[in-house]
């Protein structure tokens, strides 16, 4: 076993005020100089550097889908066949290379080159199906382009990935001009106005900073939709304690890639926005927690950081990038931070809120990557400014994620309270004829087409539909597809995905992915459909955290408004 | 203010803080849960404390969701009763809960809602999940096809007892709990503790050794103490007849409120063991024994003690009782000595381990004892633990210790060995063996130089300051350095801290008193926590770790050579006068009698003829084996009272058979003062008699008749009379938690903290000025390493209980310990064997190669006969309390 570098431990351990939380990415850095294998040896390795116990270091290493405690090939294939890697072919990649590997899904080829695997939603929704290779996604996948993918690997060869999608800003706040060579550094920011929110707020009281975000009326990005700056006025003032803010980066709803358009693309302005918010919360500390399959878009921020930092601009807050180990729930505030702590990804009971008891106990900030980026335009624009995009109660702009059946899939940055039938039209119009569409990520409940057609794009619309605006991932589904195969789908991510700590969710998901496997395959009853009704309608609102409304609100949904498919499948 | 809330339309009252959960119960309202853990922190796991709460969007856990004043709560409706049924049923399909082969039937709250719900059909289909049954160690079954993951094990291991060896694994459906890389526990970190097994509610975890012996409404419970350490933690026997099915931590029962350790859990079975002794046995002419009736034993002992005591005067007869034993016993033993044999030629094993104690805390305070109570540990905001290894030797007290750090106490450790405790403190200082008083006079320097003492307390409540200040004045931290080990950095960081968090909590254990400096050793603690003005304080107090479980008790009941029960001095006429009216007889001796070193050279020289020996394993435990056994086989008339035959009974002349813990009703009396009722569920195998018994005939056969017939009678008839801080001490007082000495009346609750607030049982703390001496033997160039010695966890003395109680299978030989550099330098292989001699003998043992200690030690323990530490420790002995120097001899050490 490789032991690894001392000064490299020192330094991860270094960047947090706890050497629990230095856990993971010292299990990160010993699976990856170890052959993308992190032996026992390597666990208690880890356990003993940062002390903790065996047993939790396991914990954590069988909870994140990123560890391998068995070994794998030197390239592991690991393809999404989420809900939207479906839609858009992914099971045929993965017949496709299961038969050309000669290995089934789970297999290592024998000469240990190729282990195949099949994981749950890459946030590569628009540009699937997608193969991740080790720590690279390669997008836009066919079964020619896998081929020569294969081809070139078994040649030792890493090629680049050249992902394309259709990308439109009607705003021009978040998403900057990609084709630019230079859009990443802080030359080409600076040059379009970046960085000026930032010193207009170095000239402001923390607390006006405040006053203006409220002002501005902005909801939480992420999809609850709460006010963010009533948010930040629930940390307790004259407190002892350290603030935290944190950076929710961990973008995982099936349907939803625009935080990793914004961090990707242009980094610099979620470090201005969460500049700023650190010293509107007077947080010296911030975290920016990414998922772990965004380790290349995590080096990209910690480039910005280096050079923000380097520019002088970033002296009152110390910016650390977490890499996250692959969990869907670590996308809850709670279970973010314990995430963070160096523990296993489980949602806290509430109370007590982040606001006055989050990361270390001290009063912390979540919020999420789009949310923080709308801050810099704020800011430098005034709330007032900022009220006049979108509609009452709606205020501000989103980016649309659109997957799924339709021509020119990808990102929308569009004023809340647009027509969901413009978006549709600026993404090239729907693939042949729309049966249901979900308009906030795969947690809410299916619209059919009839149910869609003047829904408008913001929180109130969505809700007067019956659904939500959510993440804004929106998912069409066209008359090719089965709604009893797509609630299979949409169940088989949640169940992968339940972090097991309370009973409903973890019980639950399970009995009905095993109600709908049966359904599927003709060996259900009508019993059955009536089963999963009455399970989806009890766990909602009993669980943890939302991951149980998160399957039960969409599945519930699929049933009621599709049931004659359902029905047709029973045995008769 | 009253606060008030509406929980199911009745306005009730509840305390801000407190939980639905919580404020149900009190109000008699139960709801049911699965995963809710009393002292962790509430997980909200099992979602089966679900209540109604007006105006939230959703069920609440009652658990986890605190009331607020005016919230309705409701805890019967159709909403509840849906969710909470749907979990039952769901937890039903998760595993093969088949409650007809389960040792949990009748004790489960999975079986229990299932009832209650009624439900008789499983509607979901059931997981594929296949898991093995473990059963391969020798205490707890693990089956993970029972397991409902409510997590209660895993917050028992990481809370409550901070083992730290199982967590949570996996995720989703396919969670499960595991071990450090999910192997068996017997592979793992787990130190079988138990504690998850008391705390599963279903039958996934289950005790071993109860299988197939009860079921749960067989059995009825009895509460008793338990008869391992001296931290004294009450226990619930599960009995079916006369045997023990199970045992659990009394959860309403202080110290220890429901945690255990593997010996106390799982260390019972001895009482059944095969071994016992079940009748008296005489000794033939040709060496044979043969058995004999009481009258006749009794006879010969009367008869030849007589005979000794007419030819050599009262002081040629000695005996040594037994700290195990209940204070009663030990009381009658020491009245039979000196009322009827009229010697004070008494002691138990108190001098091999914490004479210096009772010597030194005598000495600074007026009052042997430790200072504090353990229940002061888990809020304590800093400990200065030395000289203990506390996880092993008295694992209870250790977990509060660990509790209070993960909440945020600070934990300065200094000992020679990284141990445990070490490996979780704040500071370790890695100290020399036999460097404490300088170490801790370099610390006192710092304090003293730099005005960081508590000049007001010292003022106010203590003397010697001056003769403290011109002896420490001599230990600059780089002199203490140079003797101890420990850098003056650390020396001066640990004298800051100290200063900056007080008070803090003195703990030690016998890394202090077994040295030839023991009472110094235990004094210059003593003269620390003055300095600081931690001495009668809450969380604060020096706090000595007594090591056996009636250890306290056995001193208290005055079975030492110079003071009468109570601690009352045989050379004061007033206390004469009191026992002689008392106990009925014309004389008392008035000169202190010989402690148990000066009885084994006086078997030797003859001095001493007879001596009678209660308990104690004198021929595994003494230091210098080789010594200890020429002195018994010398002796003329040896009397072994024992439970078990062992190596020091085949020295004897007669054998007496006791009744042992479980057999006899009477009182232990823990490290913390605390008087607790022992029980008796079954009867003494074979005519085997109750000790006070034994005691109370022989005295009998003498001419006295005693008029106690019982420990009560014993407990409540004399020693409250006699003993002043007795006085308040009554078996009807003590059926549950016991109390804390000094209980001076009836209507005296007890003393959890003495000396309070400065105001010292001798009227002043007295200071002193101390002088590091070194050990008796130190490393030379033909024996260049130094042997220290002390125990493991799971086992407990000379393994005359732990060996016949499944403890062997953890542990199952001695080894010597020794550290990666030596064992590297010596060529020397994990596992090896390998000779290791000192100037008195020499074992051949398993080396262990280990972090734990330094380079330079090696560590051994006298668990066992082979192999034993003392073949090899030297009888140097405390120049005040006569303790032997267990924890430091020279030797070598080769391959074998």
């Amino acid at each position: 076993m490789n032991l690894g570098d001392r000064e490299v431990f020192k330094e991860i351990i270094g960047r947090y005020p706890k050497r629990e939380s230095a856990i993971v990415p010292i299990m990160q850095y010993l699976q990856k100089i170890n052959n993308n294998y992190l032996s026992p040896e390597a666990m208690n390795a880890a356990a003993k550097m940062v002390n903790i116990s065996r047993s939790r270091v396991y914990g954590i290493a069988t909870y994140y889908t990123m560890f391998n405690t068995a070994p794998v090939g030197k390239y592991h294939l690991q393809v999404d066949t989420c809900v939207p890697g479906f839609l858009h072919g992914a099971d045929e990649i993965v017949k496709y290379l299961s038969k050309k590997l000669g290995i089934a899904v789970g297999e290592t080829t024998s000469d240990g080159m190729f282990t195949l695997s099949v994981v749950q939603d890459l946030a590569s929704c628009a540009t699937g199906p997608v193969i991740q290779v080790n720590d690279r996604y390669y997008e836009n996948m066919t079964v020619r382009k896998a081929n020569k993918l294969i081809k070139s690997l078994k040649n030792g060869k890493i090629p680049e990935n050249h992902p394309s999608m259709n990308v439109v800003s009607r705003c021009g706040i978040l998403l900057n001009d990609r084709t630019k060579r230079n859009c990443r550094t802080i030359g080409f920011y600076k040059d379009n106005g970046g960085y000026e929110g930032l010193k207009k707020a170095f000239t402001m009281k923390p607390d006006e900073i405040i006053d203006e975000v409220k002002e501005s009326e902005i909801r939480g990005r992420g999809g609850a939709g709460f006010p963010a700056g009533m948010k930040w006025s629930f940390l307790p003032k004259k407190d002892p304690r350290p603030v935290y803010l944190i950076c929710n980066a961990d973008e995982g709803e099936p349907g939803t890639f625009k935080d990793r358009q914004i961090m990707e693309f242009n980094p610099h302005l979620l470090i201005e926005g969460v500049a700023i918010t650190a010293y509107a919360i007077r947080a010296a500390k911030s975290f920016i927690y990414i998922r772990g399959e965004f380790s290349w878009i995590a080096d990209t921020l910690e480039a910005a950081i280096k050079e923000a930092k380097k520019d002088g601009l970033l002296d009152h807050i110390d910016i650390v990038v977490h890499r996250g180990a692959g969990s869907y729930v670590c996308g809850d505030e709670t279970a973010l931070i314990e995430s963070l702590e160096g523990k296993r990804g489980y949602p806290r009971v509430k109370p007590p809120f982040p606001a006055n008891s989050g990361l270390y106990g001290c009063p912390t900030v979540v919020n999420n990557v789009e949310t923080l980026s709308n801050v810099p335009y704020i800011i430098k624009n005034g709330a007032e400014a900022y009220r006049r995009i979108g509609i009452l109660n709606n205020r501000g702009l989103k980016i649309f994620c659109v997957s799924g059946h339709v021509n020119k899939p990808g990102v929308f940055e569009y004023p809340l309270g647009t027509k969901l039938s413009e978006i549709l039209k600026e993404a090239g119009g729907v693939k042949g004829k729309m049966k249901g569409i979900i308009t906030g990520g795969l947690s809410v409940a299916i619209l059919t087409a009839s149910e869609a057609k003047d829904v408008s794009l913001d929180y109130d619309s969505c809700h007067k539909a019956g659904t939500a605006l959510g993440s804004g991932g929106i998912i069409v589904i066209n008359d090719t597809i089965s709604i009893p195969d797509l609630a299979l789908r949409t169940i088989e991510f949640y169940q992968h995905e339940s972090c097991g700590q309370c009973t409903p969710c973890r019980e639950g998901s399970r009995v009905i992915r095993d109600k709908l496997r049966s359904l599927v395959r003709g060996e259900g009853t009508m019993e059955d459909i009536d089963l999963v009704l009455h399970l989806c309608a009890t766990i909602r609102g009993i669980t943890i955290c939302p991951t149980g409304d998160a399957f039960s609100v969409p599945i519930h949904s699929m049933i009621t408004k599709f049931r004659p498919e359902f029905e047709a499948l029973v045995k008769t | 203010m009253i606060q008030t809330f509406i929980l199911n339309g009745k306005e009730t009252v509840f305390t801000p803080g407190q939980m639905i959960l919580d404020a149900a119960q009190k109000a008699g309202i139960k709801i049911p849960t699965l995963c809710f853990l009393k002292d962790t922190a509430p997980t909200g796991a099992c979602r089966v404390c679900l209540v109604e709460v007006k105006g939230a969007r959703s069920l609440m856990a009652a658990c986890s969701t605190p009331v607020t004043p005016g919230m309705e709560v409701m805890t019967d409706t159709g909403l509840v009763h849906k969710a909470r049924k749907m979990s039952i049923e769901l937890l039903l399909a998760s595993g093969e809960h088949n409650c007809l082969v389960c040792e949990a039937n009748g004790d489960c709250r999975l079986q229990d809602l299932a009832y209650f719900y009624k439900i008789s059909n499983l509607r979901f289909p059931k997981s594929e999940a296949k898991f093995h049954i473990e059963d391969d160690n020798p205490f707890i079954i693990r089956d993970a096809s029972r397991c409902i993951l409510c997590g209660r094990c895993v917050q028992a291991c990481n809370e409550l007892t901070v083992n730290r060896a199982i967590s949570h694994g996996y995720r989703g459906a396919n969670s499960r709990i595991v071990t450090g890389g999910d192997q068996p526990y017997n592979n793992s970190e787990c130190v079988f503790c138990g504690q998850c097994v008391q705390v599963c509610p279903v039958g996934a975890l289950s005790e071993k050794k109860s299988k197939g012996l009860g079921r749960s409404w067989e059995l009825k419970t009895v509460r008793t103490t338990c008869p391992y350490c001296g931290v004294g933690c009450q226990l619930n026997l599960h009995m079916k007849g006369e045997q023990i099915v199970k045992i659990t931590g009394a959860e309403d029962g202080a110290p220890n409120y429901g945690r255990l350790c593997v010996k106390g859990r799982f260390g019972y079975d001895f009482i059944y063991s095969r071994d016992r002794l079940t009748t008296p046995l005489i000794r033939q002419e040709n060496g044979d024994f043969r058995k004999a009736s009481w009258d006749e034993a009794f006879d010969l002992v009367a008869e030849k003690f007589k005979e000794i005591i007419k030819e050599s005067g009262p002081d040629a007869v000695a005996g040594i009782s037994c700290a195990r034993s209940i204070n009663e016993d030990s009381y009658n033993m020491q009245k039979l000595f000196r009322a009827v044999f009229q010697t004070n030629n008494i002691d138990h094993c108190a001098r091999v381990c914490h004479a210096p104690t009772v010597a030194g805390l005598a000495a600074s305070f007026g009052s042997g004892a430790g200072t504090n109570s353990i229940s002061e540990y888990k809020d304590a905001r800093m400990f200065f633990c030395i000289g203990t290894n506390m996880t092993e030797a008295h694992p209870v007290a250790s977990y509060y210790v660990k509790q209070a750090k993960l909440n945020g106490a600070k934990l300065i450790v200094a000992d020679p060995r990284y141990h445990e405790l070490a490996k979780m403190s704040d500071i370790f200082a890695q100290i020399k063996v036999g460097s404490d008083v300088a170490f801790l006079n370099g610390i006192m320097n710092v304090l003293i130089k730099e005005n960081l003492y508590n000049r007001k307390y010292i003022e106010e409540n203590c003397t010697g300051f001056e003769d403290l200040k011109k002896a420490v004045i001599n230990y600059p931290p780089e002199k203490a350095a140079e003797i101890s080990g420990v850098s003056a950095e650390t020396i001066i960081r640990i004298a800051h801290e100290m200063a900056a968090t007080r008070p803090s909590m003195l703990i030690y254990t016998l890394g202090i008193t077994e040295h030839s400096c023991g009472t110094n050793n235990v004094m210059s603690c003593a003269n620390l926590q003055m300095l600081l003005g931690n001495v009668g304080v809450e969380f604060g107090g020096v706090n000595p770790l007594r090591g056996q479980n009636n250890v306290q008790g056995a001193c208290d009941m005055g079975a030492l050579p110079g003071v009468f029960p109570g601690y009352q001095s045989v050379t004061v006429p007033e206390n004469r006068e009191k026992f002689m009216k008392a106990w009925g007889v014309k004389s008392l001796p008035d000169k202190p009698g010989l402690m148990i070193n000066a009885m084994m050279e006086g078997l030797l020289s003859k001095k001493v003829r007879a001596l009678w020996v209660f308990g104690e394993n004198l021929a595994n435990a003494e230091p210098n084996i080789g010594h200890a056994e020429k002195c018994l086989s010398s002796a003329e008339f040896l009397v072994v009272q024992d439970i078990f035959p062992n190596e020091t009974t085949k020295f004897a002349h007669v054998i007496l058979p006791s009744a042992s813990w479980c057999e006899d009703e009477g009182t232990f009396t823990s490290l913390e003062r605390r008087v607790s009722m022992v029980r008796s569920v079954k009867k003494a195998p074979g005519v085997a008699k109750p000790n006070w018994w034994i005691f109370k005939e022989l005295a009998r056969k003498m001419g006295h008749d005693w008029a106690s017939g019982s420990g009560r009678e014993i407990c409540d008839n004399e020693l409250a009379v006699l003993c002043p801080m007795f006085a308040g001490i009554k078996f009807s007082r003590i059926k549950k938690d016991g109390l804390q000495w000094p209980c001076l009346s009836e209507e005296h609750p007890g003393t959890p903290i003495v000396h309070k607030d400065g105001k010292f049982i001798s009227g002043k703390g007295a200071l002193k000025g101390i002088e590091w001496t070194p050990p008796e033997e130190i490393a030379d160039k033909n024996y260049p390493f130094v042997l220290s010695t002390g125990r493991r966890l799971s086992q407990y003395h000379t393994r005359t209980q732990t060996g016949r109680s499944g403890m062997d299978t953890i542990y199952s030989r001695e080894t010597a310990d020794i550290s990666y550099a030596d064992a590297s330098e010596k060529g020397i292989k994990d596992g090896d064997m390998v000779i290791v001699e000192s100037r008195r003998g020499k074992v051949t043992v398993p080396a262990r190669i280990t972090d734990t200690v330094p380079k330079g030690l090696i560590w051994m323990t006298f668990h066992y006969r082979d192999g034993n530490c003392n073949w090899l420790t030297n009888n140097a002995y405390d120049t005040v309390a006569q303790t032997p120097e267990y924890k430091a001899c020279a030797v070598r050490i080769e391959k074998a």
